[in-house]
């Protein structure tokens, strides 16, 4: 509704300002023409004293050098970060998929300077006849 | 209680039927505005072309050469655009100028409905002795008015009928090159201003990285 309300209020806005609007337009229009015909002559001059009419002003052709430079600026720095890719010339196979098998564990091999002394070998304590009943020394 | 106007139930609602068409002719009108202002706006995005390359390469740094730059470069667009036109135009003229000097009659009115005009095309009514009636004290039409002249093709008229619908589009197509000129122009006055201004709007002196403080 307030939309409505907004639409209604610029409708009468319109309305009121029409012959004013018509007016600047009209006041264009003339102006416009007048421009047109300017243009029209100093396009025939530019033809036939060998020209272009119409073609790029000096200050777009100035800007397109500019940009055209940067560009090619910026080609050349990413031309040097940009390492070659491999071409292939057929695609690359794609690997057999894995089948769900564990694989066999293999017993790591032990050092060979490594000792384990036997229960024989090892020193019996015999001082003492206390809770060590087996008499081993810690 | 004095009584100033006495309406009838029929008064009545004629006010209303008559208060809601006029709401309804200025919603339109509020629309077709509305609508207006968009082509006006998307006309003007030519404007930003044309300035583009010139303000990112750095050519003009200055609001007032932007803006003569934007004018001289608007000129150009008006006569690319409204050359075809304008020529509909001329051709249309040419084609009357022809029509008076085979017919030898240069006192043409192209506007006729007998015999020599665009009105033989159209229906033709007698508004000038239309019925009317007394409404508020305003004499308004109440009926159709007779009818002066049906459509028919008239071999005498071939100027006219080349004649008005090429200056009728011609000249609206000019209207339309007119009115995106102006939006144009709107454009380049609002982007020569915007393209250099300096603002401080988001600026905040102590966000910036600071000077360290050399000790004494």
């Amino acid at each position: 509704m307030a939309s409505f309300f907004k639409t209604f209020g610029l409708g009468v806005i319109y309305v009121i300002a029409l012959p004013f609007i018509l007016l600047f337009w009209a006041i264009y229009a003339i102006y416009c023409l007048g421009v047109f015909i300017y243009m029209a002559i100093r396009n025939v001059i530019i033809f036939f004293s060998g020209g272009t009419p119409n073609g790029d002003m000096k200050e777009d052709v100035e800007a397109k050098r500019i940009l055209l430079e940067r560009s090619q600026k910026s080609q050349a720095s990413q031309n040097i970060y940009v390492s070659p890719q491999p071409v292939f010339d057929e695609p690359t196979p794609m690997p057999e998929p894995v089948q769900n098998e564990p694989e066999p564990y293999e017993q790591p091999a032990q050092p060979e300077n490594m000792f384990y002394p036997d229960e024989e070998e090892l020193p019996i304590d015999n001082s003492f006849d206390g809770d060590n009943k087996d008499g081993y020394v810690d | 209680m004095v009584t100033l106007i006495k309406l009838t139930e029929n008064d009545k609602r004629l006010i209303i039927v008559l208060l809601l068409v006029v709401i309804l002719l200025f919603v339109i009108a509020g629309y077709v505005g509305l609508l207006v202002r968009n082509i006006m706006k998307y006309q003007s995005k030519r404007a930003d072309d044309m300035l583009n390359d010139v303000v990112r390469a750095g050519v003009i740094r200055d609001e007032k050469k932007l803006f003569w730059f934007g004018i001289r470069k608007n000129y150009r667009v008006l006569f690319q655009q409204a050359w075809i036109p304008f020529l509909i135009m001329l051709g249309s003229s040419l084609i009357l100028i022809l029509y008076c000097a085979t017919m030898n009659n240069w006192d043409v009115n192209i506007w006729d409905y007998k015999d020599e005009g665009f009105g033989t095309l159209f229906h033709v009514f007698d508004w000038a002795n239309a019925p009317k009636a007394k409404f508020f004290g305003i004499d308004l039409i109440c009926d159709w008015p007779s009818l002066l002249s049906t459509p028919h093709f008239s071999w005498n008229a071939w100027g006219a009928y080349l004649f008005v619908p090429g200056m009728f589009v011609g000249g609206i197509w000019f209207l339309i090159c007119v009115q995106a000129y102006i939006a144009r122009s709107f454009r380049i006055k609002k982007l020569s201003k915007q393209v250099f201004r300096k603002s401080l709007d988001d600026y905040n002196a102590n966000d910036g990285p600071r000077s360290p403080i050399n000790p004494e």
